[in-house]
């Protein structure tokens, strides 16, 4: 009968919930009893009011009417305040929850390597952590009420039964009819609202795509184009939602229906028994109160149990983000770099796919250590690739990587990325001040650190005219400064670190021919003490390397000093045949 | 919801008032059908029960079922009806909302970020939903309920009803207290969210860097920062509705031990029955359970209120630049743009002084100056993406505050230096300008540039990732180089960044863009040397000030700023 509730979805989700139990043991436990506290003070109600009506007012005892009703002023007050109780720890779980749940899967994403974040996008990720999150918090804020009022029912059954075993069954029947219904309605309601959340996490991509890519949008007047995209992604989720409406109004009305069917059936069995003298008419009356106690208890039942659909597919839905392993992981051996290594590199036999690309394919070089050694290839031939495999931002298929002699997966996955540092070629800046943003990853960094590495990425003076200097927020991915300023943050960021090896992956690109020229000068300061590799197409910048390792059809195909390469290798050659600066002969 | 912003949330979907009243209506009738049901139990008992007569308690029950069967109908579609309306409502909102925020100016997406824009999209939204889809049928249901009770309730007795009714101006006392905080810890919780979720996007969008650089800790300490925010805030607004709903019950309890008390005397002297006793305890719970319903949806209203604020709040943005001017220059002119004593600032310092240019149909520009000179300014005001502080911006004569958007977006196109790609093909990208109308294959082997997609498995139709995520930084910007090419605008403005493609690939793209661009005028903020000797006319800046507009080598002879960038560029070419 109550199949939804024992699919695998559901018991999964059920761990999920108790987990949130567990971390909130306190709160949740004084929702809980304040709620049973609560339960009991209602249920004495009608039995105050049969003792008002036969005592009190059949028998006109104004004494005990006085005594019965300040009686009743106590325990209403009692339970107001337990209502209040109950309704503070309850959201209290309930938004712990919510922002535990946040927390963890913020944490998680971290881990996920970049093949997933290639894969999934980040409006995806957005709506689960918020919209799934709070439908999940939903469920909580529910439990301790809805728990409280199915005791209730329980407790009003069982004083019926005892008012009257044959009007006390009659009222039970309505409890299976309404868990029947709700669970009838919950097996339905699990895939549409899986489908409205979906609909939902496809509109947050969508519209967090726009609003990512406005400037393009905007340059290209295509306003139009973007809002009948998020327009679709919003009929969508209408159209699912109008689903899920039409099946919740077929159902609900009927959660309220039953106990009034219910009432109508006391009424008609008590009035004979009450006719027929079987019961007093004060037991009749009090009886019709509980059964109208009944209702509400019944009502929010109902209510609780036809929300569990919507609150469990969100469940199932950061359930799955949760599983997703993370692929990239330290491996169970403590082995470090050798103090004082020079940072030599060996590649050996490197296998790499991407997706069903090969780009690859048995890649072999050594690069001595403390080289500055440039990587050159075609657009698209992996050069970023390679840059993206020595910190393990990816993993390998197969063959290995040594740095200092050391096989890369077998360091700590901390290590290996505070020794390699790599300036990206597109700059992401956090909306921090410039300070974080250069000290990214590091704790300990101090003021004087920072301004060496921003003063050798040409950095130092922009950011000390700021308005707040290193203190300046730096804004969305560093929007308000220009391309070549913030490359020169991301610059100074790599350089900080002090690491075994340092990959420039055409970090210079948006900066300007006399900044460029003052920073490779900086550079070749700091790069001799340490291996760095250079990813350029740039022959400047390449003649300041001490050799190249030319990149092709996913293997080296050439490696040595840039000169040697220009008159042996032709694919080589033909990379720069045009690049030859003309300036000189305009002169 | 304060009666302003409820007023106004009506008035921004007029389409939705008709569906609205109706479904009230229908409401009202489901309202009017409950209130029947204790009626006849009350009779049932008054003159069924206590007059020992079963056929007319059989009768009244009749009745009664035929309510219920009624109610069922009434009651779903009621329910139906204003689910209808709040699901249109929110989607109504939300094509309003992106509308609307595509049409604001770059100006507000540099001053606010994508995740807190996001969060008005969705969470916002959800807040809206939850009270459409919850609350808004609850809140009707019971505030009519309420209503019927309280006409149910002195129908029997008057005067019971005044004293019943004693205690609701405690009630009113305490719910404007509440209100009053309430708004405030639900605007915070807004506020926060908005936060968390760009604090969220920021270490999504972020996450190669952050991992690249081990920085997870920190970052996650400062998204927990935020997120345990808008913790407070919630348990904020948790705690003002701990204090209040305890009053709900405090006055039920009250009112109802006042009924009783003067009941029993009105009982003593017969001018009141048992039954009409029962009946008044009925309805009075059915004035006070709508209320306790009305509890729980009561945040969900003043939530939804904080929402629908966030809302007009970006509603109430103005769009300067889609909004100011209508014309479209006759561009027969051969001035196409002048830059006129324009001074620019962001708002903090004055980036631009005095410029003064003109650049001709046809010509090609290039502006050199260190980082931070101003040729992105420039290039922003070339794009209309802002108008001057001071001075005049003309196109083909034409003041830039009177050209309309529209004309400027179908006449310019722009290259950013940092190429942003959308999800989808290759193909869908490459016609992004004019979907309809290109004939992509004819044209790109017409530029000559076909071949350069072999390199993909599926050619053109090679899927592209979020932000082309999976094609290589060079090749997105190829990709995005040509699509601002075969878009065939009058003017291009690039923002060089061609480093990163290799020699084949931007001979390919600059024979492209050659090819096309011979009758088009171009802007290009140029980082390398062959650009600028390709360029017919140099703009060169320094700190904000055009210091030089010729041809290279009348610079190179007169012009002392560019003679020494000069030498930087062939010292870093050599």
């Amino acid at each position: 009968m109550f199949n939804v509730f024992k699919t695998p979805e559901f018991k999964k989700a059920l761990e999920f919930y108790k987990q949130g139990v567990k971390e909130n043991k306190r709160s949740f436990f004084l929702s809980m009893l304040s709620a049973v506290v609560w339960c009991f003070l209602i249920v004495i109600q009608p039995y105050i009011i049969k003792r008002v009506i036969d005592d009190g007012i059949v028998e006109q005892n104004q004494q005990i009417l006085i005594v019965l009703l300040s009686f009743m002023l106590i325990i209403g007050y009692i339970r107001a305040t337990t209502i209040g109780i109950r309704r503070y720890y309850s959201m209290h779980v309930s938004y712990n929850v919510e922002a535990g749940i946040r927390n963890r899967i913020f944490t998680h994403m971290q881990k996920l390597a970049f093949n997933f974040h290639d894969r999934v996008p980040t409006g995806d990720l957005m709506a689960r952590a918020s919209s799934d999150a709070s439908q999940v918090r939903l469920a909580f804020a529910i439990a301790p009420l809805a728990t409280a009022n199915i005791l209730l029912l329980i407790i009003l059954s069982i004083t019926l039964l005892s008012l009257s075993l044959p009007l006390g069954s009659l009222v039970l029947l309505s409890i299976p009819a309404v868990l029947w219904l709700a669970s009838n309605f919950s097996s339905k309601a699990m895939g549409v609202s899986l489908r409205v959340k979906e609909a939902e996490a496809e509109m947050t991509t969508e519209v967090e795509e726009q609003l990512g890519g406005i400037r393009v949008v905007k340059a290209f007047g295509n306003e139009e184009l973007a809002s009948s995209k998020v327009e679709s992604a919003i009929s969508n989720i209408y159209n699912t939602s109008l689903e899920y409406l039409n099946l919740r109004t077929r159902f609900v009305p009927l959660f309220e229906l039953i106990p009034m069917v219910i009432t109508l059936l006391v009424l008609l069995l008590g009035g004979y028994l009450s006719i027929n003298e079987f019961i007093t008419l004060g037991d009749f009356i009090a009886f019709t109160q509980y059964v109208f106690l009944l209702l509400w208890p019944l009502r929010i039942t109902a209510w609780f149990l036809s929300e569990i659909p919507s609150s469990v597919s969100a469940g199932i839905r950061i359930l799955e983000l949760l599983d997703e392993e993370p692929t990239i992981i330290d491996e169970k051996s403590n082995i470090s770099f050798p103090e004082g290594g020079d940072g030599s590199l060996k590649f050996t036999d490197v296998n790499f796919k991407y997706g069903k690309d090969n780009i690859f394919q048995d890649l072999s070089f050594e690069i001595e250590g403390k080289k500055t050694v440039a990587i050159v290839g075609s657009t698209g031939s992996g050069k970023s690739t390679l840059a993206y495999l020595l910190p393990r931002l990816y993993d390998i298929e197969s063959g290995t990587i040594e740095i200092d002699g050391v096989d890369i997966n077998k360091v700590k996955l901390q290590e290996l990325r505070s020794e390699v540092s790599l300036a990206f070629e597109e700059s992401f800046l956090f909306s921090n001040t410039a300070r974080e943003n250069i000290s990214l990853g590091t704790d300990k960094a101090s003021q004087d650190q920072i301004q060496s590495a921003a003063n050798i990425a040409r950095a130092h003076e922009f950011i000390s005219q700021l308005p707040e200097s290193y203190e300046t927020k730096v804004g969305e991915r560093g929007y308000g400064l220009s391309g070549g300023q913030r490359q020169r943050i991301a610059l100074a960021r790599a350089i900080l670190r002090k690491p075994r090896i340092l990959i420039l992956d055409d970090a210079l690109s948006a900066v300007d021919a006399s900044t460029e020229e003052e920073i490779r000068n900086e550079l070749s300061n700091v790069m001799s003490n340490m291996t760095t590799l250079i990813i350029t197409n740039r022959v400047p910048t390449i003649e300041l390397c001490d050799e190249v390792v030319f990149i092709e059809d996913g293997k080296v195909k050439a490696q040595g000093s840039h000169i040697k390469l220009i008159e042996t290798v032709q694919s080589y050659k033909s990379l720069f045949l045009e690049n030859q600066p003309s300036g000189a002969q305009n002169e | 919801m304060s009666e302003n912003t409820f007023l106004r949330s009506l008035k921004l979907v007029p389409e939705i008032n008709r569906p609205f009243l109706w479904s009230s209506l229908i409401a009202l009738a489901g309202a009017g059908l409950r209130m029947v049901g204790p009626q006849l139990i009350s009779r049932g008992i008054d003159n069924g029960v206590l007059k020992s007569d079963y056929e007319y308690l059989l009768q009244q029950s009749f009745y009664y079922f035929i309510t219920l069967i009624m109610l069922y109908f009434v009651a779903s579609k009621a329910l139906l009806a204003i689910g209808l309306v709040g699901e249109s409502y929110v989607r109504s909102i939300r094509e309003k909302l992106f509308r609307h925020l595509a049409s604001l100016d770059i100006n507000y997406f540099e001053k606010n970020k994508t995740g807190v824009l996001v969060a008005r999209m969705t969470s916002d939204m959800q807040s809206l939903n939850e009270f459409a889809r919850e609350g808004a049928s609850s809140v009707i249901t019971a505030l009519l309920t309420i209503f019927g009770a309280t006409i149910a309730v002195f129908l029997v007795d008057v005067q019971l009803s005044l004293l019943s009714f004693l205690v609701l101006p405690l009630l009113g006392i305490a719910t404007k207290i509440f209100r009053n905080h309430a708004d405030k810890a639900y605007w915070a919780v807004r506020e926060w969210i908005g936060q968390v979720l760009s604090s969220l996007q920021e270490g999504i969008s972020g996450v190669r860097i952050i991992q690249a650089y081990s920085d997870e800790k920190s970052q996650y300490e400062r998204f927990k920062k935020i997120n345990d925010e808008h913790l407070k805030a919630n348990m904020q607004s948790a705690k003002n509705i701990a204090i209040y709903f305890p009053f709900l019950e405090i006055t039920r309890v009250t009112s109802i031990a006042v009924v009783i008390w003067f009941a029993s005397i009105r009982i003593k002297e017969g001018t009141l029955t048992v039954g009409e006793l029962v009946a008044l305890l009925f309805y009075l719970n059915y004035f006070f359970d709508p209320l306790i319903q009305l509890s729980f949806n009561y945040d969900l209203l003043r939530s939804a209120g904080s929402s629908m604020k966030k809302v007009f709040s970006i509603l109430d943005e103005e769009p300067l630049l889609s909004n100011t001017g209508t014309l479209s220059p006759d561009m027969d002119s051969t001035n196409v743009i002048e830059f006129n004593d324009v001074s620019f600032s962001y708002g903090r310092e004055t980036v631009l002084h005095d410029v003064n240019f003109s650049i001709m149909k046809g010509e090609k520009i290039a502006i050199v100056g260190e980082t931070g000179a101003g040729k992105s300014t420039i290039a922003k005001l070339i794009l209309r993406f802002y108008l001057p502080s001071n001075g005049d911006v003309k196109f083909y004569g034409e003041s830039a505050k009177d050209v309309s958007q529209r004309w400027t977006r179908k006449t310019i196109a722009y290259v950013p230096q940092e190429s942003f790609l959308f999800r989808g093909t290759i193909r869908d990208n490459l016609i992004y300008s004019n979907p309809e109308k290109i004939e992509l294959k004819d044209e790109l082997s017409d530029i000559g540039v076909l071949d350069w997609f072999d390199r993909y498995e599926n050619g053109l139709d090679q899927e592209v990732g979020e932000r082309g995520s999976n094609v290589s930084a060079g090749e997105r910007q190829f990709i995005a180089l040509l699509r601002a090419v075969l878009a065939k605008r009058e003017i291009i403005v690039f923002d060089e960044a061609t480093a990163n493609l290799d020699i084949e690939s931007e001979n390919s793209i600059l024979d492209a863009t050659d090819k096309l661009l011979d009758y088009q005028t171009s802007v290009v903020i140029a980082h390398r040397l062959e650009t600028i000797l390709n360029a017919e006319k140099i703009l060169v800046m320094k700190n904000g000030e055009l210091v030089g507009f010729d041809n290279h080598f009348n610079l190179l002879r007169d012009n002392n700023i560019y003679k020494d960038l000069f030498s930087a560029w062939n010292l870093s070419s050599q």
